[in-house]
């Protein structure tokens, strides 16, 4: 594996904690409250409160930080901040926890991150509280990913949440998660879930080093880590999984696997992502086997259908037109009369065109959503052909191989088909079945040579045909899948007796 | 260094590109198929002008330009549309392939071969040998050996195809229907290119290959012409006999039966034979196997009996008399054997006469005896028709269909 | 050479079954029919015993020798300088069978599909698929043909059943006794091709779990026999001995001729694009060990600077050791068999006789 130098880490904030330092470090933002209140005997002790506005839940701080601060007899009798800072760390305060702080990056940092600070100037401590009180969206059903039986619930953008959600699922004491900060503006708190004890240590060691060793600005969308951090930069293809759904996340970090929850990103990541998981959903696992079985089968193919029918007909019509059967051969022949273009040509307009639409559907409002599925479908089809830009068959070959990229059930590894979709139709284009069993060739070998956190990319498929075969292109009775993945090399192999 | 490299690709390929070579040269050569045309048919003559030269004909459908469009102006359903569509071309060159080459210069399209799913061979041509004529259908690259062999029975190829299009019979569905129902009947069979090419090389001299015949019947129907007009068919009509590779004669219906009773090939018939009151009654043949007995002595062969088994059903009769009783049935059994073996000593007669093995015996003999055929094989050309033939048929009726005795049977009245 | 590092027993036989497949759907039917006639398909039975014995020879001088390769074992038993010689000798013939499969594939191409291109952009295609993959290391190369012998194995038993139609029994028998004497001539260049097992053990000193070929090998090995045999049952069965022998591809001309329900047919351009996989895994082995025993003979750490230069002297290479069909068949029966058989199944085993006789095995 390719380690990643350390970089040096973002310079911190430096100084005594004082108000005046903050507020000078802080600018003068006006979402930043700065409040002074005295308290104690003859209100001789002097302490700063400091919050941002928007961030904190206001009732929590009056009701069970000022009132207590203001009217408990221990804290009106107290005669120093010293003794405050006492009392507070004895208890006295109704908060079940708090946080003394000596350092001035900490606090500020804590104060950013929806904490309300209490700073004592001249003793230069302070102590914050968590009172987070920011909006956020409920948790509610998959939008990426239809669930027909099985958890609904989906990761939101507060870590906390997401983290609490996935130690329902997984309730042993063993669960493990660390977190660490990653990016210089954004501070963004990223937590990696593991089990001790079961996952392999190497492993989680190196996605932590990985993680902390990024040295960048912002982490706003999955791809600020996810590119960083993988091994091969240079493919279409993912290596890391990902998915909204906490059931999906829970199942694979059981497995053996690492998973990977951001702070404001309602996304799990789960390392290290192979093709294999990329074919499966988590519904395989609630249907019947036989079922499940005959549905991941059908899914392989499609997954091949997607990726070559497109080349095969340009092949076949432009090259090996005796493999069309005779009738066939001349209906083609006989719709693509009066077409000016090459088939090459045709295919690729229609496969831009689906693209068109694909992009055109997502970025459109919803009300106006089901124009784009009409007009798609009236200029594509209907228009395209009586115009004679494209002939029918043309149509129904890319149209079906779209609908067979949407059986896929990871949306990024789908993404990677549409592009070697394209690239091998060029290579079919110039040598027929020749031009597509060459670039199907270095299609192969450039999945042979990616490894995702030293796994190849292709296991169980490649390197290792032991039991994890198992649970591959069919499933197996779970009573008979007793073992995690060989691959994983994880420290308990036997999932059940 | 990185950029160097790049720089020095660029120059490669510039010149590649640019030597004079024909770029497209290096790739393989591609068509869009609507610039095809697809063969379905071949015929091969004799040139009737200039003896030297090849005749071939070509048929293909031609399209309608519109998606999914009929036949222009017909409505007299799918098979005149279909036979409106065929389209032949007639070329000559020495040599088939110089033929075809020739052709394609007054096509409007690319004639492609890969379609092609019969070929037939004309009289004249098969009896000049008809090994030059499928080397090329052999040998070609476009072209499939499992591919339909024909003979057209006293005429040319060309006239055969050229008169069934022109009479709107589609030939290309007239000869898939041969293909799939010549059991029917059993009088012809079908031969495929690569069993051709094995007989050809094999040691045995007998070879035959289905022929078609041209037939005209006079039409009675006003439907898209004259009362009276003459109509074409063409009928699948027994074998062509090919001694070596050279087209000897023909053999009518019921001898071409016997060759495929013969040679296991008898896949279902009729056989008409008489009642005991005289009247006629058609037995429907649903099992018929041949096995070959060889006596020796030493190392001579002496004689070859033929076991043959034939099991038939009661398709018809035309007398209102019982003849399910034991003497009746009886009557018929042996009726049958002896029709049978009317026309398989026609056809060993025949055979032996012409010294031409189409019975099967040495290939059968190779296959039972290999050690004593290494010894005698050489000489089979002497053996074969002085070789004493005896017939054994166990003739026996099965059983009929939805009624057993006849309508208005006399003894229920 | 290599970024990775070892491979398995199972990774390696599966390497061996792809290199088997290309030379076996070309020459050994055309082989057996012209030898054996309609018995040819029986061939592959006796060959069998051979292929077993070379498997057992191996297993013991891995037993004697651990994780050390062929060629420590050749250095070991034969001593540097005779061992060198061999070697050299070893490059030479590999050398000579490299530049062969290259003309071969190119002509396989010509005759299957592409007859009017010219050759130069074909084998170029497949050289720089082969640099690709030879920078990477054995492991890669390895687990694409893990990929690959599914697949044509899977296209192959597709085939096998559509052509079960064809196939006939009179075309296979009979089989007398006089049938044992051609057989056991049409099982010779068989045992030369399934010797390729030898090249393979010139890297088994990167071969993980070498305990296991003993009992991994029989396996595949009765996988490859059983195979073969169906492959000739299949060509002979389907199109007779006579069309067989005459074929420079008989295996393609079979797969012509299959006609199911008028539908599926004229597949036979799906072969093809197999061979090229199987090629591209030929030529990358072969290359491999040349490489390999190179830099073994002149005691060289890296030899990735070769790569390139060997694929270009390949590429010409293969143009003068014979230029046309004719003469490459002519080639294949009269020098590449018999370099086969003793390149790799005469001297492995005269190796363990000497290793026997000075007693280091």
């Amino acid at each position: 594996m390719y380690f990643k130098k350390l970089f040096k880490r973002k310079e911190k904030t430096k100084g005594t904690i004082t108000t005046a330092h903050i507020k000078d470090i802080l600018d003068e933002s006006d979402d930043i409250v700065f409040s002074d209140f005295h308290i104690g005997a003859n209100d001789r002790v002097q302490m700063a409160l400091l919050y941002v506005d928007g961030m904190v839940e206001t009732k929590l701080i009056n009701d069970f930080v000022l009132k207590p601060l203001l009217t408990e007899r221990w804290f009106t009798e107290a005669v120093s901040s010293k003794d405050v800072v006492t009392l507070i760390e004895e208890g006295k305060l109704y908060f079940a926890s708090h946080r003394l702080i000596q350092d001035i990056g900490d606090c500020i940092n804590d104060v950013i991150m929806g904490n309300v600070a209490i700073i004592f100037d001249d003793i230069n401590i302070a102590i914050t509280f968590d009172v987070k009180g920011f909006d956020k969206r409920s948790i509610s059903e998959p939008s990426g990913e239809n669930v027909l039986k099985g958890a609904k619930d989906t990761f939101i953008e507060v870590l906390r949440t997401n983290t609490a959600l996935v130690r329902r699922k997984i309730s042993t004491p063993k669960l493990r998660i660390k977190q660490v900060v990653v990016g210089r503006q954004t501070l963004t708190h990223i937590a990696i879930v593991y089990i001790e004890g079961l996952t392999n240590k190497n492993l989680v060691d190196e996605v932590i080093k990985r993680i902390e060793g990024l040295d960048i600005d912002e982490v706003v969308s999955i791809g600020y880590i996810e590119e960083y951090i993988v091994d091969n930069k240079i493919t279409a293809f993912p290596l890391i999984a990902s998915t909204e759904r906490t059931d999906k996340f829970c199942a694979n970090i059981i497995s053996g696997r690492v998973g990977v929850l951001i702070d404001g990103l309602p996304i799990g990541l789960i390392i290290p992502g192979v093709l294999n998981q990329f074919l499966q959903a988590p519904e395989d696992y609630s249907q019947n086997f036989l079922v499940s079985s005959l549905i991941r089968l059908m899914r392989f193919l499609l997954m091949i259908l997607t990726l070559l029918l497109p080349s095969i007909y340009v092949s076949i019509v432009t090259f090996h037109q005796e493999m069309i059967p005779t009738d066939l051969a001349i209906a083609i022949a006989g719709s693509k009369e009066g077409v000016p273009f090459p088939s090459f040509f045709e295919i690729l307009i229609m496969l831009i065109a689906f693209e068109i639409l694909i992009e055109a559907g997502i970025r459109l409002p919803k009300t106006i959503g089901n124009a784009v599925s009409i007009l798609g479908a009236l200029v594509v089809g209907e228009a395209a052909v009586s115009a004679k830009i494209v002939s029918p068959g043309v149509v129904i070959v890319v149209a079906l191989a779209g609908i067979s990229t949407f059986t896929m059930p990871n949306q990024d590894f789908s993404n990677a088909l549409r592009l070697w979709r394209f690239l091998l139709t060029i290579f079919s284009s110039i040598a027929g079945l020749v031009g597509l069993s060459i670039g199907s060739l270095l299609l192969l070998f450039h999945l042979c040579t990616i490894e995702t956190f030293g796994i190849p990319y292709l296991t169980p498929f490649v390197s290792h045909g032991g039991k994890s075969f198992m649970d591959t292109l069919f499933r197996l009775p779970l009573y008979l899948n007793k073992y995690r993945p060989d691959e994983l090399k994880v420290e308990n192999k036997r999932k059940q007796r | 260094m990185k950029r160097q490299k790049l720089f020095l690709y660029i120059i490669l390929s510039t010149i590649l590109c640019l030597s004079g070579c024909k770029v497209s040269s290096y790739f393989p050569s591609k068509a869009e198929i609507e610039n095809l045309e697809f063969i379905r048919i071949l015929g091969i003559d004799k040139s009737p002008q200039n003896p030297e030269e090849i005749r071939v004909t070509m048929l293909y459908m031609a399209r309608e330009s519109q998606p999914g469009g009929k036949a222009g102006g017909n409505s007299d359903g799918d098979q005149k549309g279909e036979a409106s569509k065929i389209r032949t071309v007639v070329w000559e060159g020495r040599t088939v392939s110089e033929a075809i080459k020739g052709a394609q210069m007054i096509s409007e399209r690319q004639i492609f071969l890969g379609h092609v799913f019969a070929v037939i061979i004309g009289d004249e041509a098969a009896r000049e040998g008809i090994t030059k004529y499928i080397d090329f259908i052999s040998r070609g690259m476009e072209l499939r050996l499992n591919n339909n062999v024909y003979i057209a029975k006293g005429s040319t190829a060309e006239d055969l195809i050229v008169k069934s299009s022109q009479s709107g019979k589609s030939l290309p569905d007239t000869i898939e229907h041969f293909q799939k129902n010549y059991g029917s009947t059993s009088t012809s069979g079908s031969l495929k290119l690569i069993e051709l090419m094995g007989k050809l090389d094999g040691e045995n001299n007998g070879i035959f290959i289905p022929a078609l015949n041209i037939v005209a019947q006079e039409s009675d129907s006003t439907q898209g012409g004259e009362k009276g007009r003459e109509n074409i068919a063409i009928e699948l009509d027994g074998y062509g006999i090919i001694k070596g590779h050279m087209l000897i004669g023909y053999v009518d219906k019921q001898l071409s039966s016997a060759i495929n009773i013969l040679n296991n090939k008898y896949i279902s018939g009729d056989i008409v034979v008489s009642d005991p009151y005289g009247y006629a009654v058609t037995l429907e043949v649903i099992e018929m196997h041949t096995k070959k007995e060889y006596k020796f002595k030493g190392d001579d062969i002496e004689s070859v009996m033929l076991n043959i088994i034939v099991n038939s059903n009661v398709g018809e009769q035309h007398s209102n008399k019982n003849i399910y009783d034991k003497a009746s049935l009886e009557y018929l059994f042996e009726q049958q054997a002896d029709a049978v073996k009317d026309s398989v000593y026609s056809i060993v007669e025949y055979a032996q006469k012409h010294n031409v093995d189409v019975l099967g015996f040495g290939k059968s003999l190779f296959q039972k005896h290999p050690v004593k055929w290494e010894r005698i094989k050489d000489d089979w050309d002497s053996i074969f028709p002085n070789l004493k033939v005896d017939i054994d048929v166990k003739s026996r009726i099965l059983r009929t269909y939805d009624i057993t005795q006849p309508n208005s049977m006399e003894d229920m009245k | 050479m290599e970024t990775r590092d070892k491979i398995t027993v199972g990774q390696t036989l599966k390497l061996f079954l792809c290199l088997c497949f290309s030379p076996a759907i070309r020459a050994i039917p055309a082989f057996e029919a012209q030898f054996a006639k309609q018995a040819g398909w029986v061939a592959p039975m006796v060959a069998f015993l051979p292929l077993f014995i070379l498997i057992f020879t191996f297993d013991k001088l891995f037993t004697a020798y651990q994780n050390q390769s062929y060629t420590d074992i050749i250095y070991d038993i034969l001593g540097k300088f005779f061992g060198n010689i061999l070697l050299f000798i070893y490059v030479v013939g590999l050398s000579i069978l490299l530049a062969l499969y290259t003309r071969y594939y190119t002509a396989k191409l010509s005759i299957a599909l592409t007859a009017t291109s010219r050759m130069e952009l074909n084998i170029i295609v497949l050289m720089i698929i082969v640099y690709l993959v030879l920078r990477y290391g054995l492991v890669i190369m390895a687990r694409m043909s893990e990929v690959i012998f599914v697949i044509i194995n899977i296209s192959f038993c597709i085939i096998f059943i559509l052509s079960m139609n064809n196939i006939k029994i009179d075309n296979l028998i009979p089989i007398s006794y006089l049938d044992i004497i051609p057989i056991m001539r049409a099982s010779y260049p068989i045992t030369g091709l399934w010797s390729y097992f030898t090249f393979l053990c010139f890297f088994a000193d990167r071969i993980e779990d070498r305990q296991n070929l003993k009992k991994v090998g029989t396996k595949y090995v009765t996988y490859l026999v059983i195979s073969t045999i169906l492959l000739s049952i299949m060509v002979i069965g389907s199109i007779g001995y006579s069309v067989t022998s005459r074929s420079p591809i008989p295996f393609f001309v079979a797969v012509k001729n299959i006609s199911l329900f008028g539908a599926i047919e004229r597949i036979e351009a799906i072969v093809v694009t197999q061979w090229i996989a199987t090629d591209f895994i030929l030529i990358a082995v072969f290359l491999y060990v040349i490489l390999d025993i190179i830099k073994r003979i002149f005691c060289v750490d890296d030899i990735r600077y070769l790569i390139k230069i060997s694929l270009v002297f390949f590429y010409l290479f293969s143009f003068y050791i014979a230029y046309t069909i004719f003469e490459l068949r002519q080639f294949s029966i009269e020098v590449a068999t018999h370099l086969n058989f003793i390149l790799c199944f005469v001297i492995p085993i005269v190796i363990y006789l000497v290793g026997k006789i000075r007693k280091k095995v």
